[in-house]
């Protein structure tokens, strides 16, 4: 009953291969279809693709819970070396792997010399731009300088978190259940507790116009027009549109910091 | 007649050549490899094998005629008895060139002829056993192995990518690639049903028996050349092992294979060859295109949006053509009524001349059909 993937120690995931072990989520195939959706629109703003040495400019990432860092590592492949990818997770083992990972696919190198891929041990709801001005690499005269910050800011936000409904995790089966950790499968009562945690921190961690992009429970989407529709104003966060998976659940939906 | 044509086209050899020489200068830049020029490169390098084909054959043609020349000048100057057997041997060089220079001919002004647009990529076979249970499967086989024979004949290059084995012999299915100039305008009449009537080894009683295999042909689309197909989401259902329930976090089942259902058409594409669902969606999909073109081609419409379901289910098992084994010989093209008695010979992958006949007389149905489109 063993997930495979945890046997094996390692699956594949988009055209690459993530090293992986329990109680860390096994990426599925919605995850590897919210990737393309980011990158496609992520490139799509930037005009294509630049080669690195004719552009500086970074295209700032935030994965939010990040487990084997397959949602950032994916888009640090496809967007390009432009990329620059933090990610974060409450669980040591994912900022362990994601990290082990970034090095693998990405290059030794493109993570440690150039700050590609950065994984921190930190919740959604605890979860600061000055948390990153202390670790960064970027210039570290001033951490109150405003023109500082902002540079930190992200361009795009996403996250797969934890989003199954208290009472839906009765119905999993054991090759989920007794393996993969509660907490990143479980998001409360209706499954909404960390994306919430996300919605209130966007504005303050997100350029403004930026987007939030979310793998959720098909029962979210229309939940989460509902709030934002109303609370917009107050949250700083509109509902821009929901996305069907390949498998015609509302799966995918995407925000934009106002 | 293919002389003169061949004469009309040693003018341009030249041009040719010089072609080639800019090309080849151009492949020969430093910065010619590089991945961003990747797609320039590719065409060039394609051309280079295409234009480098023609000079070679134009060339060839020259030398077969010089030689056919110069031996009909010996001959008619060697008027005595005593040089029968030396006219005799020039007689045969004369017509062995002569024999090769005609069918060349026939081949160009048949490749010619392919000029659809998508004639010139690879095509995908599938061979399907139809009912018969071994002796369908063993049909099957006898199919690959004929159509494998005769793509090496022809210098394409064939790979076999998948297949079903038979439960006591051959093939329930069997599938192979095949590459090189004109592969898919060149097979692309092979699609539809082909009947064998034998009598079955496998047949207790070792009585006749009618059996059929159904083939089918696909041209493989170019990554470039896949987004030029556009599919409505609406128009496509994807199933897989995750289908039903709600899927997401809640399930972690890997099975990968994909299968993709064309509701227009009802044309099914499963895909199980990649390591992961979203690669095999990207494969699959990329095959339903090149299916649904190549009978957007077959009912001569000119988009896709057209096809007409019905006549795809027609089209597939419309048979084309026959082979009989038992009690005499013979195989026979429904379409154009071409048929020879050399039945072991066309099995041994000799279709040339079949295939030629064929895509001569759909050349000709498409012009009248065009003419008539017009007036």
């Amino acid at each position: 009953q063993e997930p495979i993937q945890y046997i094996l120690g390692k699956w594949d995931f988009l055209d690459f291969t993530l090293a992986i072990q329990a109680p860390l989520l096994c990426p599925r195939p919605e995850t590897e279809e919210l990737v393309h959706v980011v990158a496609k629109n992520v490139l799509k703003d930037e005009g294509g693709v630049v080669p690195d040495n004719h552009n500086n400019k970074k295209i700032r990432m935030l994965d939010i819970g990040c487990g084997t860092g397959a949602i950032g590592i994916g888009l640090a492949t496809l967007v390009g070396p432009q990329a620059q990818v933090v990610a974060i997770d409450v669980e040591p083992l994912a900022v362990e792997t994601s990290m082990t990972n970034a090095i693998a696919i990405l290059g030794h190198e493109e993570v440690m010399i150039k700050q590609q891929y950065q994984a921190l041990l930190c919740s959604a709801k605890d979860f600061t731009i000055s948390s990153l001005s202390s670790s960064s690499l970027l210039a570290q005269e001033d951490d109150t300088n405003d023109t500082h910050t902002t540079q930190l800011l992200f361009d795009v936000v996403v996250s797969n978190p934890p989003y199954i409904p208290r009472s839906d995790m009765d119905t999993l089966t054991d090759d989920v259940v007794q393996y993969e950790s509660d907490k990143a499968l479980c998001g409360g009562l209706d499954g909404m507790d960390v994306i919430r945690d996300i919605v209130h921190k966007l504005p303050s961690i997100c350029k403004m116009g930026g987007y939030c992009w979310m793998e959720v429970d098909p029962t979210h989407p229309s939940l989460l027009k509902e709030w934002l529709d109303r609370d917009f104003t107050t949250l700083g966060v509109s509902y821009v549109q929901g996305y069907q998976d390949m498998f015609g659940k509302d799966r995918f939906v995407q925000l934009q910091v106002l | 007649p293919c002389l003169k044509k061949n004469q009309e086209s040693t003018t341009s050899l030249d041009k040719l050549e010089l072609m080639i020489q800019d090309l080849e200068r151009e492949s020969s830049e430093p910065s010619f490899w590089e991945e961003s020029n990747s797609s320039r490169n590719k065409y060039v390098t394609s051309q280079l094998s295409f234009q480098g084909r023609k000079v070679a054959q134009l060339k060839k043609w020259e030398t077969l005629k010089g030689d056919c020349d110069a031996a009909l000048e010996m001959i008619s100057e060697m008027n005595g008895e005593e040089d029968a057997e030396e006219r005799q041997l020039f007689i045969e060089e004369c017509t062995h060139a002569a024999t090769e220079l005609l069918q060349d001919g026939q081949r160009y002004e048949l490749e010619l002829l392919l000029s659809g647009p998508y004639d010139n990529s690879p095509c995908r076979l599938v061979l399907t056993a139809g009912a018969g249970g071994t002796e369908a499967c063993d049909w099957v086989d006898m199919l690959q192995r004929m159509y494998k024979r005769h793509a090496e004949q022809q210098n394409y290059k064939v790979s076999v990518e998948d297949y079903q084995a038979g439960d006591q012999v051959g093939y329930k299915s069997f599938e192979m690639v095949i590459e090189g100039p004109n592969a898919y305008g060149w097979f692309r009449a092979e699609k539809g049903a082909h009947r064998l009537v034998r009598l079955s080894p496998f047949n207790a009683n070792n009585k006749r028996q009618t059996t059929f295999a159904g083939v089918d042909v696909a041209p493989i689309l170019q990554d470039e050349e896949v987004d030029t197909v556009d599919i409505p989401d609406s128009e496509i259902e994807i199933t897989t092992m995750r289908a039903g329930g709600k899927g997401g976090q809640n399930v972690n089942k890997v099975e990968t294979a994909v299968r993709i259902k064309h509701l227009p058409s009802g044309i099914n594409i499963k895909c199980s060859q990649e390591r992961t669902q979203s690669m095999n969606r990207e494969i699959a999909l990329k095959r339903l295109k090149g299916q649904l073109l190549a009978i957007a081609r077959e009912q001569r419409v000119e988009e896709i949006k057209a096809i007409r379901g019905d006549a795809v289910e027609a089209a597939w098992g419309a048979q084309i053509r026959n082979y009989v084994l038992q009690p005499y010989k013979m195989v026979k093209d429904q379409r154009t009524n071409w048929e020879s008695s050399n039945v072991q010979g066309f099995l041994d992958g000799d279709l040339e001349d079949c295939i030629g006949s064929l895509l001569r007389h759909r050349a000709k149905e498409e012009q009248e059909a065009q003419s008539s489109q017009e007036q």
